[in-house]
């Protein structure tokens, strides 16, 4: 059926609506209702850890890594798996428990500003403008997801998709605010799941279990090789559907560019953050990444039975896009009821990805430049109104950021080469920067700037057709890895050349110099250690990968 | 310790996240078990989606549901704040919903 046009009915849009009223009445609710910004942030400190951990992932597994997964297990079969347990786990782990203690400890309130603290204003300034660029490209990418959902919801052509998806979404952050956006986030997990789990289970029963889809794959154009996740990656002889040998996958994916995205990403950290001390702050992740084991099995398992029933998925009749494999599904299998809790899901998640990116976009540009930088001294109220233009600015450009989106038909590919640029060199600069005293705040601006222009020239290069790669997404790891090594030795070289900080103004900001957590209340139990619970999942990333060698 | 929640604690309360969570969940776990009883829709499968994910979203809500109204928000916060009014430094949130005893 090549059709995805969806067979939604009044029961399905009343699902999807009440989904709405429901997170915009909590909105007004909260509004009328609370007074201090205390109460606003109640449920949030008093929810148990857990709940944290799942609010980690979730702003992780917004729609565009749902539909992304789903393209990439389509096109790439199991290898796909080293996005989770090669790609993030072993990040995940390291940002709980070595780099939190500097986060938290030095008690920062974003990523930018540890920076301002450990380096000078130069950095500050040239990461922030980067960050406000990344967020609006990212914010376009889930425009553009969604105008894809209302394409095959509605029929509307992709660029009124864009349009309407941008006004809703620019109704939606004015009034149901930050409260909304909360909420939002912990609810999408449980829709999103609620859409996969019967996705996955009723794929798996018509192929035949899993027996049967490994057989299906087999005779699919991904053939054995797309049955392993390590198998065929050495140097030479690639055999791997990724087109990438070892080296990049464990170097570029696993290091560079799931180190950078995990510990430098604004949006993930600030979950971390917000943890009442620094024990819950090193678990958030800790905690996070125990669904992250497991989620695969619920997003690449569906885009490998795609690639199973769909006929020509992958190829370039129309709607056919890698990307298209979820819809696509939810089509073949989802009766009327699901289908309403499968479209409430991505487009909940959808939204709540745009909002998030443009109040990031606009708190950046706010507090991080215009306020220290560009217009000081000005009262709140200014800053205030100044926030809802670059919030409308912000939606405005992501119309346009969504048709450089539209160019890719593979989303997550497309996000991968957006990490490899923003945030691989400012890994390095981070890695270093925690873990050497000597590093001077002149080679953190030109190791970043150093880093940033290799990866975007390679970037650039590829798109061009002068540099030939295996995929986009090897591509992506070269591009982080060759950023992330020349944004390291720029900042080697130029901190030999000048003059450091002086130590004592380092103290809680660099290796051995962690400010101790002064607010333990009680001893922990034994299950409360970041340590047990990190080596533990890292023990499950590797049994599991070496399960689906 | 009076058991009438004050004004605080009904907003707690009303805005719990579980709260909410668990009722949306409940809803449409309800409204897919009728849909699959009733056998609505046209999508010709070898088992009937809409009745197991309903029931199965009907488990998760009433289970949210059963873990907020057994250890509601409000109660929570005031008995960690007395509790940090009178343990030094205790701080807010020792005892959490979620958390078992201990």
């Amino acid at each position: 059926m090549n059709d995805v046009r969806l067979d939604t009915n009044f029961v399905d849009y009343l699902i999807v609506a009440s989904y709405f009223v429901v997170v915009l009445g909590v909105g007004f609710a909260a509004k009328r209702y609370i007074k201090s910004s205390l109460d606003y942030f109640l449920s949030g400190r008093s929810l148990p850890a857990w709940i944290t951990g799942l609010a980690f992932i979730s702003a992780n597994l917004g729609a565009t890594e749902v539909l992304g997964m789903a393209a990439n297990g389509a096109q790439y079969g199991v290898a796909t798996v080293n996005y989770y347990w090669l790609g993030a786990i072993p990040a995940m782990v390291f940002l709980g428990l070595v780099m939190m203690p500097f986060y938290y400890g030095s008690k920062v309130r974003s990523v930018p500003e540890y920076l301002l603290l450990r380096f000078d204003k130069q950095s500050h300034v040239f990461n922030s403008v980067t960050f406000a660029v990344a967020t609006i490209l990212i914010a376009g990418v889930n425009l553009f997801a969604l105008a894809l959902v209302l394409k095959l919801l509605l029929g509307w052509p992709i660029i009124v998709g864009i349009i309407v998806a941008a006004v809703v979404v620019a109704a939606y952050i004015t009034l149901g605010g930050l409260s909304s956006a909360i909420y939002n986030e912990v609810l999408q997990f449980f829709v999103i799941l609620a859409a996969l789990i019967p996705i996955t289970v009723i794929g798996l029963f018509e192929v035949g279990g899993w027996g049967g889809l490994q057989d299906r794959v087999r005779e699919s154009k991904l053939g054995e090789a797309g049955l392993h996740a390590l198998e065929g990656t050495n140097p030479g002889d690639v055999t791997n559907p990724i087109g990438a040998t070892w080296i990049g996958l464990v170097f570029g994916l696993g290091f560079v560019l799931a180190f950078s995205y995990w510990t430098t990403n604004f949006a993930e950290v600030q979950r971390a953050l917000s943890a009442k001390d620094l024990s819950a702050a090193e678990r958030t992740p800790l905690i996070g990444a125990i669904p992250k084991l497991f989620l695969p099995f619920v997003m690449i398992v569906p885009g490998m039975i795609a690639l199973v029933v769909i006929p020509g998925l992958g190829s370039d009749q129309p709607n056919m896009e890698y990307n298209n494999a979820i819809p696509l599904l939810m089509n073949e299998y989802l009766p009327n009821g699901m289908l309403g809790i499968a479209l409430t899901g991505l487009m909940a998640s959808f939204m709540a990805g745009v909002a998030a990116n443009v109040s990031a976009f606009n708190t950046v540009v706010t507090t991080d430049l215009v306020e220290p930088y560009l217009k000081k001294g000005m009262p709140d109220e200014w800053y205030i109104r100044f926030g809802r233009i670059a919030t409308i600015g912000g939606i405005f450009v992501s119309i346009f950021t969504a048709l450089i989106a539209s160019t890719y038909d593979n989303l997550m590919n497309y996000l991968q080469a957006l990490f490899s640029i923003f945030n691989a060199p400012l890994f390095a600069t981070f890695i270093i920067g925690m873990f050497w005293k000597r590093m001077t705040s002149a080679a953190a601006i030109w190791g970043l700037i150093a880093g940033t222009v290799t990866a975007a020239g390679l970037f650039i290069g590829y798109k061009a057709g002068w540099i030939g790669f295996g995929s986009d997404l090897d591509q992506s790891m070269w591009g982080a890895g060759a950023a992330f090594v020349v944004d390291a030795v720029v900042t080697v070289v130029v901190s030999l050349m000048t003059k450091p900080k002086p130590v004592d103004q380092l103290q809680g900001l660099v290796y051995g110099m962690a400010n101790v957590d002064e607010s333990v209340k009680r001893p922990p139990h034994w299950w409360e250690s970041p340590k047990l619970l990190g080596f533990s999942v890292l023990a499950g990333a590797a049994i599991l990968t070496l399960v689906f060698w | 310790m009076s058991d009438t929640p004050n004004r605080a604690e009904r907003a707690a309360n009303l805005f719990d996240l579980r709260r909410i969570i668990g009722g949306l969940f409940v809803a449409w776990g309800v409204l897919l078990i009728v849909l699959g009883l009733l056998d609505v829709g046209d999508v010709d499968n070898a088992m009937n989606i809409n009745l197991y994910s309903g029931i199965g979203m009907l488990v998760l809500g009433l289970l949210f549901l059963l873990w907020a109204f057994t250890r509601p928000l409000g109660r929570e916060l005031r008995e960690s704040e007395q509790a940090s009014g009178s343990a030094r430094s205790d701080g807010e949130g020792t005892r959490r919903p979620g958390d078992t005893g201990s």
